[in-house]
């Protein structure tokens, strides 16, 4: 009897039963459709895997337009955790399985109506049903753990984290990359606390701040509701579409000049064969020979050309960097591109550690990467700024001041008024007054004093 | 050298040489974008371009089924040379359309359908001349190219006629053209 147990349970073993796998999309499920996603796969005891994300974001006018995020994990010993974030947009259908080389070990798929474009307002309390009494049902509630994601772009969904001490509090990089994502982080300091939240006073010593493009705040649970509509918000994709400034293709060389080239050359030819006999013939090969190297040089352009432009959202000590990348391509090519991002067309592609696509001859594509995390590039303190960058800052404008002088990497300026300018006319009515706007190569860098409350 | 070079100094040489890269400049001066538009030149020229060999060897060839072996191969290496010397304006072209046709496959195949295209010729002539239908033979060139071309579109595929082939990699084609090609340069030798 005890050998027969013995044998089962080696078996179910060896069957796998005895692994734990479990994926999480989004915040407990709950995903925001055309944002990026935390995602979350716990693994215990198992082999090399593969984890495979299929969503189909095609229309019935375009049919299928797969896209796929693959990533391939070690073996795990014990438990495991691998967290990464995905971009999902509005998808037909989506499927999910974790696989090794021999059986998928776990897999599943998603209700197409659990796929929401309302952001998130996470709330991290032992009592989470009394915030959708308080906030109303126009709220998007989703109770999650003080276990939070670190990455900037987990928190892409997410308009509004609150917590209120009656569980642990969530770590202060968590914090800082939901502030600097765009987050409102609100901490009510008036509910009865179960946790000590002290190291939330290092973060944010006043009531209210900002950190990158978001808030870290303090307020009752009463006047939450007030502040959660006072606190403005800076729309982050007006912002990056007002500083890029697409590249048309590159331009072809003069036709007339080209023409008046190679007119030459062929009357060259032909009255050397007329009239020089087999001298005049081989001079006529050694020249085409000559002009054919001399077109492919001087006529071949760049195979691909990638125009970039970076918008760094600065304030207290963080930034949100966001970047784009438009991609030129002349011939047909399978890109393999280093850097997680997704197109911004519905085209097929793979992501992962790696961007996979294919662009055909001449076409362009932009890409919008992950949004990330950085230090602060220009800071403002008090009435000076410093630039605490690499390289120059130019066309410095403050909104309300004017333009000001450049700054070289390292040094400070006292801001005073400078005359108007029509630089970034497209972004000043985005921005709240005060707001500094510079340019350093292919870089806008935005800075927003600390804790100004006023509407852009 | 001396006699290729000779063989294309004469009139006739000149006359088809000047007209053909007429046609090659008009090409690309309708073909070539203006601003910052893709470049189709390449696709425009190599397409008249192999079409226009592929008559004049198919005619040239048709008329050389009584002259003596030394007056087929210097035509031959005449229509050859002209290819060649004509690369330059093909190479211009496809430096600046970047098309997914690996060059050496176009110059490749002209190359080769003007050899085997220059014995077809001879061979619908000595034909037409059994049948004692010669006279019909400088109104035949052109339709028995366009009948080519009409076969491949039936058939669905790449068999006979340039136009295809010029700008997508065919082994059917190419297979075809070299047995052709073969006969050619055994007929030309004998």
């Amino acid at each position: 009897m005890v050998r027969s147990i013995w044998i089962l349970l080696v078996c179910l073993c060896s069957l796998g039963l005895g692994q734990d796998v479990r994926l999480e999309l989004g915040f407990k499920g709950e995903m925001v459709a055309e944002k990026w996603n935390p995602i979350r796969l716990v693994r215990r005891d198992t082999g090399p895997v593969t984890l495979t994300i299929e969503m189909d974001q095609g229309t019935l006018r375009e049919g299928v337009v797969p896209i796929m995020y693959q990533v391939n994990l070690k073996a795990a010993r014990g438990l495991d955790v691998f967290e990464d974030d995905i971009y999902i947009p509005f998808w037909r259908s989506m499927v999910w399985k974790v696989a090794d080389q021999q059986r998928v070990l776990a897999s599943g798929s998603l209700d197409r109506q659990a796929l929401r474009a309302e952001t998130i307002d996470l709330i991290i309390s032992k009592t989470p049903e009394t915030y959708l009494a308080l906030l109303g049902p126009e709220h998007r509630i989703v109770p999650a753990d003080d276990v939070l994601p670190k990455r900037l772009a987990s928190y892409d969904g997410v308009s509004t984290l609150i917590v209120d001490a009656s569980l642990p509090m969530p770590s202060l990089s968590a914090l800082s990359s939901a502030a600097a994502a765009g987050v409102q982080v609100f901490y009510l300091d008036d509910v009865s606390a179960t946790y000590a939240y002290q190291d939330f006073d290092l973060l944010a010593p006043k009531p209210r701040q900002r950190l990158g493009a978001g808030w870290l705040l303090r307020t009752s649970k009463d006047g939450l509701k007030a502040s959660m509509a006072l606190i403005p918000r800076l729309d982050l994709v007006a912002m990056q579409k007002a500083t890029f400034v697409p590249q048309l293709p590159p331009r072809a060389f003069p036709v007339t000049t080209l023409l008046m080239v190679l007119g030459a050359y062929v009357l060259f030819v032909l009255l050397s064969i007329r009239l020089m006999g087999s001298a005049g013939l081989v001079t006529a090969v050694l020249l085409s020979v000559l002009v054919s190297f001399a077109a492919w040089t001087y006529l071949r352009l760049p195979a691909q050309n990638i125009h970039s432009q970076t918008l760094f959202v600065n304030a207290g000590q963080l930034a949100q960097v966001r970047s784009i990348y438009q991609i030129t391509q002349l011939p047909s090519q399978m890109l393999r591109l280093p850097f997680q991002s997704r197109p911004v067309s519905t085209r097929s592609y793979q992501q992962g550690e790696f961007l996979e696509f294919s662009l055909g001859r001449w076409q362009q594509e932009t890409l919008q990467l992950k949004p990330r995390l950085s230090t602060t590039s220009l800071i403002l303190e008090g009435n000076r700024l410093i630039n605490q960058s690499q390289g120059l800052m130019q066309d410095i404008y403050v909104r309300g001041l004017g333009q000001q002088p450049n700054l070289a990497a390292g040094q400070s300026l006292e801001l005073g008024p400078g005359e108007e300018s029509n630089l970034y006319q497209n972004l000043l009515p985005l921005l709240p007054h005060g707001t500094i706007i510079a340019r350093q190569e292919q870089s806008i860098h935005i800075t927003i004093p600390s804790d100004t409350m006023v509407q852009p | 050298m001396k006699a290729l070079s000779y063989r294309l100094s004469r009139a006739d040489l000149v006359q088809i040489s000047t007209l053909f890269f007429a046609i090659l400049l008009f090409c690309i001066m309708i073909g070539w974008p203006q601003n910052t538009s893709e470049n189709r030149s390449w696709f425009i020229l190599v397409q008249v371009r192999i079409v226009t060999m592929s008559i004049l060897s198919f005619s040239y060839g048709a008329q050389q089924i009584h002259n003596p072996r030394s007056e087929r191969r210097l035509t031959l290496l005449a229509l050859l040379g002209l290819i060649f010397l004509s690369a330059p304006l093909e190479i211009a072209c496809y430096a600046a359309s970047f098309p997914n046709t690996a060059w050496w496959w176009a110059m490749g195949i002209t190359l080769l359908d003007t050899v085997a295209l220059f014995g077809l010729g001879a061979f619908v002539s000595m034909g037409l001349h059994k049948l004692r239908l010669q006279a019909l033979l400088p109104v035949l060139n052109i339709v028995f190219i366009v009948l080519l071309m009409t076969l491949d579109f039936g058939l669905k595929a790449s068999l006979l006629s340039p136009l295809l082939a010029v700008t997508v990699l065919s082994p059917l084609h190419l297979a075809v053209m070299l047995v052709l090609a073969s006969l050619t340069l055994v007929w030309i030798n004998l």
